[in-house]
């Protein structure tokens, strides 16, 4: 039987969680449809981490850095997945990604092709450290590599993603 | 490097979840609760009322399929043709799924691998990972849920099994049982999903029945010992474990194991794991108890076991033997191509890889 007092917590808790819920969904949202290649895959990972994040969140919530927990969660979930999607792949059973573009300006379809066409680990290196700022130690741990590997994996996918860049612009 | 990133944060912001997010992550959390719950019921209710089955066929137990015999050593390369998805050896052959195109039609190469010929091309409207057992070969299809059945004996498809439905939702109204690794024992067949259960196939009504379900577990493959039924899960420590269970039992031991698990197989005397990025090697013994073993040394992408012999293939395109007692490594061959899968058995080695080959590994060489 819990005390009011273990409610009161809960309940507080769960108000925390529930805005952290809504302050960080929208960018881990989409940072994974980037990172995934597609929606329904991104939003099944979006909701996968923020429910493993709930069922820890009394001690989540206490980190300096909950959200850096999230995506740490949140990118073990996908190098799970990727793991299945990568067999699946290299069996040449494509699961076609599905990420929806419709009225997208011409510039960002092409860049976004081209992320698409990334392999997976570069295009995952690429936006932890490009767009999560994270240092590649930390990425290196989550993408499960050494910092070394996140940094050329990194580099590789950003001189692919310029010379798109160069190839519209030019 | 400014323009990738100021590109990769615009599209990033461009993306919008769908609304009401937060009411499905509490749904989602309210049937997980509830579906651990029926699970716990529900797995063992299933696994009695397929305990008789078990108990027939343990009883009525089939000779190993038969396995080619030694050959000459002639390292032998077939071009079968495709993307090889999978390698199998039994019913006298070997056996490669290769897929024709990316939608996931393919063909079963079958292969005397006494003489390296290909006896037959069987086209299927899906192809996936295979085994040869119980006179027949078993392919997968994920996409469809099914496993299609092939006479060995007429290399005719004489059946489309499908996958029983799961206990528990995955996502809303979903239940579905996609099956994704196959294995043979105790005179049934053994299918995983990823979705956190496995299921057998009696060759003698071509019924699937679950056996074990958990729908937190994400499964990674199946796998049969000499008592044991084996699946592993795709976590991270500390959630990385493998699960054992009995065929005649509905009792689930899961096994904490300290590093991912990629892929295992089964030997005489338990199951050897791949760990993923490292490839490491540990072993779980018949008895449950879990050791490191050797290592690959590199990545490596597939694993197979004979006895108490592990064989790894290499990402670089090395073959290694690791001897299952001492740990020692030896390599085998080296491929000009990365691997996909391999196969095993008495002295043959079967290794596939992405030029469409099919390369012959004489054991003892």
């Amino acid at each position: 039987m819990r005390t009011v007092n273990e409610i009161g917590r809960l309940a507080l808790g769960a108000e925390e969680f529930e805005t952290f819920f809504r302050t960080n969904e929208q960018r881990l949202y989409g940072t994974l449809c980037l990172v995934t290649g597609d929606s329904r895959e991104a939003e099944e990972l979006t909701q996968e981490a923020f429910l493993r994040l709930w069922e820890r969140w009394d001690r989540v919530s206490v980190l300096d850095d909950p959200a850096a927990y999230l995506y740490r969660t949140a990118f073990n979930l996908f190098r799970s997945r990727l793991r299945r999607l990568y067999r699946a792949a290299r069996r040449g059973i494509g699961l076609k990604p599905a990420l929806d573009l419709s009225g997208e300006i011409d510039e960002r379809v092409d860049l976004l092709a081209a992320v698409r066409t990334l392999p997976p680990r570069q295009r995952a290196a690429v936006i932890a450290l490009d767009l999560l700022d994270l240092p590649s130690d930390k990425a290196g741990e989550i993408l499960g590599v050494k910092p070394v590997t996140v940094r050329a994996l990194a580099s590789q996918a950003r001189q692919a993603l310029r010379a798109r860049l160069e190839e519209r612009d030019g | 490097m400014a323009n990738v990133r100021t590109h990769l944060e615009q599209m990033r912001n461009h993306f919008a979840p769908r609304p009401g997010g937060f009411e499905r992550l509490v749904a989602r959390r309210d049937r997980r609760v509830r579906t651990q719950r029926v699970v716990a019921a529900s797995v063992a209710l299933a696994l009695s009322a397929g305990l008789f089955v078990g108990l027939w066929n343990l009883w009525n137990v089939n000779p190993m399929p038969s396995s080619p015999g030694p050959g000459p050593d002639r390292g032998l390369t077939i071009q079968v043709g495709g993307s090889p998805v999978d390698v199998a050896m039994g019913e006298g052959s070997v056996w490669v799924a290769t897929a024709t195109d990316s939608s996931g039609r393919g063909n079963v190469v079958r292969i005397d691998p006494t003489g390296g010929r290909i006896v037959a091309r069987i086209p299927l409207p899906e192809i996936g990972a295979l085994t040869a057992a119980e006179g027949s070969v078993w392919v997968v299809n994920l996409r469809g849920g099914t496993v299609t059945r092939i006479d060995s004996a007429t290399n005719e498809p004489t059946d489309v099994i499908d996958m029983p439905s799961l206990l528990y939702e995955v996502a809303e109204g979903d239940r579905e049982f996609v099956p994704e690794s196959i294995q043979s024992g105790f005179g049934r067949i053994w299918i995983s999903t990823a979705r956190g259960a496995v299921a057998s196939i009696d060759p003698i009504s071509d019924r699937a029945v679950l056996s074990a379900g958990d729908p937190q577990a994400i499964l990674g493959g199946v796998a049969t010992s000499r008592r044991w039924v084996w699946a592993w899960n795709v976590f991270e420590p500390p959630d990385a474990e493998v699960w054992r269970f009995s065929p005649e039992s509905p009792e689930i031991e899961g096994i904490g194991v300290p590093d991912v698990v990629l892929d295992a197989a089964a030997g005489s005397a338990g199951l050897y794991l791949l760990h993923a990025e490292t490839g490491d090697v540990s072993f779980i013994s018949e008895a449950g108890q879990h050791s490191r073993l050797g290592s690959a040394g590199e990545r490596a992408n597939a694993i197979a076991a004979l006895d108490s012999t592990v064989y790894l293939a290499a990402a670089s395109g090395s073959i290694y033997a690791i001897d299952g007692l001492s740990g020692e490594r030896r390599l085998l061959k080296h491929l000009p191509q990365e691997p996909i899968a391999l196969a095993v058995a008495a002295d043959g080695l079967w290794v596939t890889a992405g030029d469409g080959t099919v390369t012959e590994v004489v054991l003892g060489s």
